[in-house]
């Protein structure tokens, strides 16, 4: 370093300019370790060699870099102590300029050790702290952003949830009266189907009793006696007659379960009597098909009853079991007291009914696909009443089955109601 | 029933088929009662007005008048309440049995489920006879 000509570290912070060096040579030096940050507009040396920097551009720490160059070339030239003197003085004046301590910290962390470290370490805390309280500022300031912006978020979703609500609300009130409307519609449709049901059959009815009693009238002699030959040609016209009027009677009958108008009258009876009767008229049947029908009797209480409906349900319950019985095949009618029940097992070895149809067995209308494979005449209505007149009697039907091997149908029934 | 146990009976017997009409009659001429066949409401009451019967057999779905309505007045007149009526229709709902019990009628008969014989079996049971 040339000693001959000391260079004097000089400052004025005013409006960011520091004055940094007294002579032209130092000046020079000193201008070309500053070149590297500024330009050289920036750099000015005037005619008595100082050398003025003009900070207004760059950021403070770039004055620290500045300081620790300088002191590097100076150090050798002007020692420590003058050194120390200087920068001393020039953070005098930068901590009054900036009480906080901010920017002096990174001027201080880039001295050369050995210089300034007391005030380093004042500063470096002072400026941690401002730090600190800065980045605890940042950082609530950061959480308050986001909780605004959460609460602002939820608010918008909330409303959003809320209008959607007032949509769908009204969508649903809409839908709801649409339903309304469709199934007060479905209702009088129904009712239209079940007046007409009802007016059809009893229509139907009156030329069907015409039939059954000039039939009747011919059977029993009174318009003249019939051949052999024309007897059984009317017993074939009567039982067809009587088909039909069956026909007629199950379609009333599921009309009015169906509006809940299925009539009955109550009485105290013997119930195996209500059974025998329709065993009894049903062997005739029994014996065309080549069916055995066997009802074994025990002694059973009297009982609350609706004979003429019991009777049309144990009837429909034999006469499925000899309509779908095999010739040779036998039909057995049992009865048990259990508890305060009485059951009546009604065993076929028919075909049977298919797995996958039992659950349909009491529905209105259905014929299982064997069925009508056997039997063209029903129109499954049969064991849809049959179920209705048991439970409204208390009671309640189930059955077993395996297809090809036969039907055991068992009606449970109250011995008091 | 045996033959003529109904002779000396009065029937009023209401219905407007004709072809029905006539059936019952040939049955009924076996049992020799006296006989008053009537279409609708309105020959109903001219004949009460002269024939007291000793039983109505009563249709229900009639033109003017329907039987209920028939049976009503019937009832309500204390010079023919007494005269035990019996419905004879092809209507059975439920609602129809319970009218009929509800204004007087002593029984309410299906005209399909039952052949003559069965019917006349159920005059006599009223008429006592049977």
């Amino acid at each position: 370093m040339n000693s001959d000509i000391p260079p004097r570290l000089a400052h004025e912070f005013g409006d960011a300019v520091v004055v940094l060096a007294t002579n032209q040579i130092g000046a020079r030096r000193v201008r070309e370790v500053l070149s590297r940050f500024y330009t050289e507009d920036d750099l000015e040396i005037d005619r008595k060699g100082r050398l003025t920097c003009n900070l207004s551009a760059p950021h403070e720490p770039h004055v620290g870099i500045i300081v620790r160059a300088l002191v590097g070339q100076l150090e050798d030239s002007i020692g420590r102590k003058k050194i120390t003197q200087e920068l001393l003085r020039i953070f005098g004046d930068l901590e009054r300029l900036h009480p906080d301590g901010q920017g002096m910290a990174s001027i201080v962390a880039l001295l050369p050790n050995g210089y300034l470290e007391e005030e380093r370490l004042r500063l470096l805390s002072k400026a941690d702290l401002a730090r600190r309280v800065k980045d605890q500022t940042w950082e609530l300031e950061k959480l308050n952003d986001e909780l605004e912006f959460r609460v602002a978020q939820r608010t918008e979703s909330l409303q959003k949830l809320l209008d959607e609500k007032v949509k769908t609300e009204k969508v649903l009130k809409a839908q709801s009266e649409e339903l309304q409307r469709a199934n007060s519609e479905l209702r009088g449709l129904d009712q239209a189907k079940s007046d007409f049901i009802s007016v059809v059959a009893h229509q139907l009815r009156t030329p069907l009793s015409a039939l059954k009693w000039t039939i009747s009238l011919f059977n029993s002699g009174d318009v003249g006696e019939l051949s052999d030959e024309q007897k059984q040609y009317m017993k074939k016209m009567g039982e067809t007659n009587e088909h039909m009027i069956k026909l007629v009677n199950d379609l009333l009958d599921a009309n009015s379960v169906e509006a809940g108008q299925l009539s009955y009258s109550f009485s105290t009876a013997q119930v195996d009597e209500v059974i025998e009767d329709a065993v009894e008229e049903l062997a005739a049947f029994a014996k065309k098909k080549n069916v055995s029908l066997v009802y074994t009797k025990i002694p059973l209480p009297l009982m609350r009853l609706d004979a003429e409906r019991l009777h049309s349900a144990f009837q429909n319950l034999i006469d499925n079991a000899i309509k779908y019985s095999r010739p040779g095949g036998a039909i057995s009618i049992t009865t048990e007291l259990a508890g305060n029940m009485l059951r009546v097992h009604i065993a076929d070895q028919g075909i049977g009914i298919p797995d996958e149809q039992k659950a349909h067995v009491f529905e209105r209308f259905f014929r299982a696909r064997n069925a009508i494979k056997a039997e063209n005449g029903g129109t499954g209505l049969g064991l849809f009443i049959v179920k209705k007149i048991i439970e409204d009697h208390g009671g309640s039907i189930r059955f077993t089955t395996r297809e090809n091997s036969g039907t055991t149908f068992t009606v449970e029934l109250p011995l008091k109601k | 029933m045996k033959d003529k146990a109904l002779e000396g009976k009065k029937i009023l017997w209401v219905e407007d088929d004709m072809f029905l009409s006539d059936l019952m009659s040939k049955k009924l001429t076996k049992f020799a009662p006296t006989l008053f066949h009537a279409k609708n409401g309105d020959e109903v009451f001219a004949t009460l007005e002269k024939e007291k019967p000793d039983l109505i057999v009563l249709d229900v779905l009639l033109p003017g008048l329907n039987g209920f309505e028939i049976l009503k007045k019937v009832k309500s007149d204390s010079t023919t309440k007494a005269i035990p009526v019996v419905l004879l229709s092809n209507l059975n709902q439920k609602s129809d049995i319970e009218k009929g019990a509800e204004l007087g009628a002593k029984k309410f008969l299906v005209k399909a489920l039952l052949t003559p014989d069965d019917i006349l079996q159920e005059v006599g049971k009223v008429l006592g006879v049977a």
